[in-house]
């Protein structure tokens, strides 16, 4: 089968700023794929471009086997929900929902029975008389969401729908969405720059810098096996060990860290090998755990954060990696102590040390050692 | 979409003609007629008039006299105003600034005319004065006395003031002064550092309106006194008109009247870039 | 909230005063017979009479009503559109232009635009000086600053970009995102305009003494004649200009209270 939309070398500047550097992406039928990416990537230009609201410099458009240049936005098989909402003030919350279908000529009666299963799908049941100013904040986005549904859109845009509501709100609203989107069986491309929200609520992510693309992949895949370091560091916490490859493994500080993939690597590439908290386990009383990379140093805070608590030990001056424990019946570990961690040959990645990190999460080890 | 598309010229298009058909071609006309004699030769001679004639310059110093009394007194009064509004119980705040946003349309016949019957010679104040004091019929407050002048233009300098320093106090952020409070500053160092570099920019520009206005003002004055007071607008508007008919003469003295505002205005522009840097230094 | 002091309640109170009493002189003047004392005597309406009877003070009001409602009807083709375009400009473009509606009538007096236009306006290529078209097109020059800036502020709180946008992205075309979107929602502000415009043009005097001729006789033309000949009608047109900015305000008002409503 062939995808709904086709995104083939997309490439649009404003002025001086590449704001999409050239993007082939292929959004298949039914699935909800999320742009994910830090601020100014041009995730919302991509949407846009889709969307109609901005025409690209170069590439093209196919949706549906049909090429979207010369198509109005008003005339695209689309749907948009805005940050903002965009929810019309001078209308109620039914004349939001029935905007669409007023504009396609749909009788009345028909109009008021779709606004009505609209709202009973988005749990608004009964708010068809509101006023938008006497909604809140994820009230208004349900509603922004009938609307953008009510004309039967065959894909759906969300550019960061949630991100001016607060934490509850949002995470109770992505699953509302996600359920939505099933129920319907819609094609989806959500834009967000909430790691964890995309993670969350795609079949697929879309990991964009600076106007390209880094990885598409699985929530697994882009978490597990990151494939740079960009992705690695702006996805979840990691930890960094770069350095040169010694005979099979990788020379951090004065030590030989151990990984499958370093075998067979020629000497002296510097690498950097990406391991997350929950890879590495605190060695008790520094007797014998059954990993092979052993590092010590001296604990830090400990942060609380549920099921876990994410401990930093300090590996060197201003040099840390952070460990989960598991929080219940752990004590807190006295600050400055000295303590060994340890992790397996498999664990983790290994990344070529291309690129710098930006950001750097959580990654002074990322500094060459020496 | 952003930027001028050609959607936003034709929306703009009747605007931009208008004001190029009507505002810009006339004063150009009007620059160029202050130029050239009556015969149609090119001359300085209605400038000249301007330097030499005293009447011409006692007019331009009435004016600036003029404007620069009513500017003090609506800043005064508007600041004053502005400053105790936000005080106010939210209803009553609310009502006088409805109420003081009213003179802003009204004619100033209307105002002209209430202002005679109030303290013209015979008026109700100034009877009033006369049976609570016993004062002789030739001591009353005289409403054709530039002070009256100025007062009378106090009913819409004062107003117009306060709908400026209003908005302008509303938004002195309380939390500015109390942060620099809790940092250390003493009240008059807050006024100096905080209070003063926020108001100033809206007080200066409010006090820009005013200069204008007054310095161009002459319908007030017209219905008061006629033209016994020498004003630069009321000399431009006297050589419009059918008995003193000299046009080139009514442009020159509007090139400069215009000159005049703008080097105000430029200079309360330039006085509220120094006040912010002040401020911030 | 600080407290206020008497002192300040004082003078307040006393600054209040100097704008509604004097508001209040015409009024009772027009309704008097007879006040040459400190107190008005009795009640009549007589001066209504003889303002709205005498032809030339009648006419005067028919002339002031059709000069202010085409004001208003140019201010809404001109200044509307422009202020539209304006919001949906963003950086140098629009600053300059709002810069050019606000600065222009500063530096422009009424005197000075009065002048300029009967320069230009006397002979060919335009002579309509003296007409009541004059009279007109100064009283939408006069009110247009006013006009663009309440256009433009009804639209400063409307984010008319996304808006235009999303109803585009449901379907709309240009003429419907007009008609049920971006004006339904300017509307109370853009007529908060049109009644400024309104009752600065039915008591304009400056500019329309220079350029009117005796066709175009407005309402405030006909009250400077009456202040030096016969204050009694001179009262009645007052209190009536007096009415006119009373009831647009009261408009204004009741627009901004019905804004904040909707607005939430
Ligand atoms: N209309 C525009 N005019 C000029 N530059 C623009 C415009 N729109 C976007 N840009 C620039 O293009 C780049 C990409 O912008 P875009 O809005 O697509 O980023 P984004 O990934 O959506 O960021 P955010 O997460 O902050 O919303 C940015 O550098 C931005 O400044
Ligand atoms: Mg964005």
């Amino acid at each position: 089968m062939s995808p709904l939309l086709e995104i083939q070398g997309l490439f649009k500047r404003f002025g001086e700023v590449v704001a999409v550097g050239g993007i082939d992406l292929a959004v298949e039928e039914g699935e909800f794929l999320s742009l994910l990416g830090p601020s100014g990537c041009g995730k919302t230009t991509v949407l846009r471009c889709i969307a109609g609201f901005e025409a690209p410099d170069e590439g093209r458009l196919v949706m549906a086997g049909r090429d979207l240049a010369r198509l109005p936005p008003e005339r695209r098989d689309v749907g948009m929900v805005f940050q903002s909402y965009a929810l019309f003030p001078n209308m109620t919350v039914a004349g939001n929902i029935a905007f669409p279908l007023m504009l396609r000529g749909v009788e009345r009666e028909v109009r008021r029975r779709r606004v009505e299963e609209l709202l009973a799908l988005v749990r608004l049941p009964g708010y068809g008389q509101r006023r938008i100013h006497e909604l809140s904040g994820g009230q208004k986005q349900r509603v922004a969401l009938a609307r953008a549904l009510a004309k039967e859109p065959r894909l759906l845009l969300l550019d960061e729908p949630l991100s001016a509501l607060d934490a509850k709100i949002r995470e109770e609203l992505r699953v509302e969405i996600r359920r939505i989107q099933k129920e319907l069986g819609l094609t989806a491309v959500y834009v967000t720059h909430d790691q964890e929200e995309a993670l969350a609520i795609s079949d697929r992510v879309v990991v964009m810098n600076e106007g390209r693309i880094e990885q598409v992949g699985t929530p697994t895949e882009i978490y597990r096996r990151p494939k740079s370091l960009f992705v690695a560091a702006f996805v979840g916490t990691m930890n960094f060990f770069r350095g040169p490859v010694r005979g099979g493994a990788l020379l951090w500080r004065d030590q030989r860290l151990q990984h499958r993939d370093l075998a067979g690597l020629p000497d002296g590439r510097e690498m950097v090998l990406c391991l997350r908290p929950e890879e590495m386990r605190l060695v008790a009383g520094g007797g014998g755990g059954n990993g092979v990379n052993r590092l010590s140093g001296r604990a830090g805070p400990t942060t609380f954060l549920g099921a876990i608590a994410r401990l930093r030990v300090f590996v060197g001056e201003e040099e840390w990696v952070d460990v989960d424990l598991p929080a219940a019946g752990v004590p807190p570990l006295e600050m400055g102590r000295t303590v060994v961690i340890e992790f397996s040959a498999e664990a983790g990645v290994v990344l070529p040390a291309e690129a710098e990190v930006p950001g750097g999460r959580g990654a002074a080890a990322l500094a060459p050692a020496g | 979409m952003r930027g001028i598309g050609w959607a936003e010229w034709v929306l703009l298009a009747p605007f931009v003609l208008f004001v190029v058909g009507f505002e810009l071609y006339p004063i150009l006309v009007m620059v160029g007629r202050s130029f050239f004699d009556q015969s149609g030769a090119p001359t300085l001679a209605y400038y000249l008039q301007i330097l030499e004639n005293p009447v011409y310059r006692t007019a331009i110093r009435n004016s600036l006299l003029f404007a620069t009394a009513g500017a003090a007194v609506g800043a005064l009064g508007g600041t004053f105003v502005g400053y105790l509004a936000p005080r106010l119980p939210r209803r009553l705040h609310q009502f006088l600034l409805s109420l003081y946003a009213l003179p802003l349309t009204l004619s100033g016949l209307v105002v002209a005319f209430a202002f005679i019957v109030l303290l013209g010679r015979n008026g109700v104040l100034n009877l009033i004065a006369r049976e609570l004091f016993d004062l002789p019929r030739n001591v009353y407050f005289d409403i054709y006395s530039w002070y009256g002048i100025v007062l009378v233009y106090a009913f819409f300098q004062i107003p117009l003031m306060t709908l400026t320093m209003a908005a302008v106090f509303e938004n002195l952020d309380r939390s500015l002064i109390e942060a620099a409070r809790n940092l250390g500053a003493r009240p008059w160092q807050v006024w100096r550092h905080v209070i003063i570099p926020v108001l100033a920019p809206g007080f200066l520009a409010g006090l820009s309106i005013q200069f204008a206005g007054l310095l161009g003002a002459f319908g007030t004055v017209l219905a008061l006194v006629g033209g016994a007071k020498n004003l630069l607008a009321i000399q431009i508007y006297y050589h419009t008109s059918e008995s003193t008919y000299n046009l080139p003469q009514a442009a020159a003295l509007s090139v400069v009247l215009i000159g005049l505002i703008a080097s105000v205005l430029f200079l309360l522009n330039r006085l509220e870039r120094w006040a912010r840097q002040a401020g911030g230094g | 909230m600080r407290r206020v002091t008497s002192l300040q309640m004082v003078l307040l109170v006393l600054l209040v005063a100097f704008i509604v009493v004097p508001l209040l002189m015409p009024v009772i003047f027009s309704f008097s017979v007879y006040w040459q004392d400190i107190l008005p005597e009795g009640f009549t309406l007589q001066w209504y009479e003889r303002f709205l009877s005498k032809p030339a003070t009648s006419r005067s009001l028919t002339v002031s009503l059709i000069v202010a409602s085409s004001a208003v009807a140019l201010n809404l083709v001109i200044a509307v559109p422009a202020g539209y375009a304006m919001a949906r400009m963003r950086g140098r473009a629009r600053r300059f232009l709002v810069a050019v509606a606000r600065i222009l009538p500063l530096v422009l007096p009424p005197v000075v635009v009065g002048t300029a236009l009967l320069l230009a306006f006397s002979g060919p290529p335009l002579a309509i000086s003296g007409t009541i078209w004059m009279v007109i097109i100064a009283h939408t020059l006069l009110g247009f600053p006013f006009m663009i800036r309440n256009t433009l502020a009804s639209f400063d709180t409307l984010d008319v970009n996304t808006l235009s946008e999303a109803a585009q992205s449901l379907g709309a075309n240009l003429w419907q995102r007009l008609r049920y979107v971006i004006l339904p929602n300017v509307a109370p502000g853009v007529l908060a305009g049109a009644l400024l415009v309104f009752a600065i043009s039915i008591g304009e005097f400056e500019v329309t003494s220079m350029v009117a001729g005796f066709e175009a006789q407005t309402l405030p033309l006909q009250l400077f004649q009456q202040i030096r000949n016969d204050m009694r009608i001179a009262s009645a047109i007052s209190a009536f200009l007096v009415y006119v900015s009373l009831v647009c305000f009261l408009g204004m008002t009741w627009l901004s209270a019905y804004l904040r409503e909707r607005r939430g």
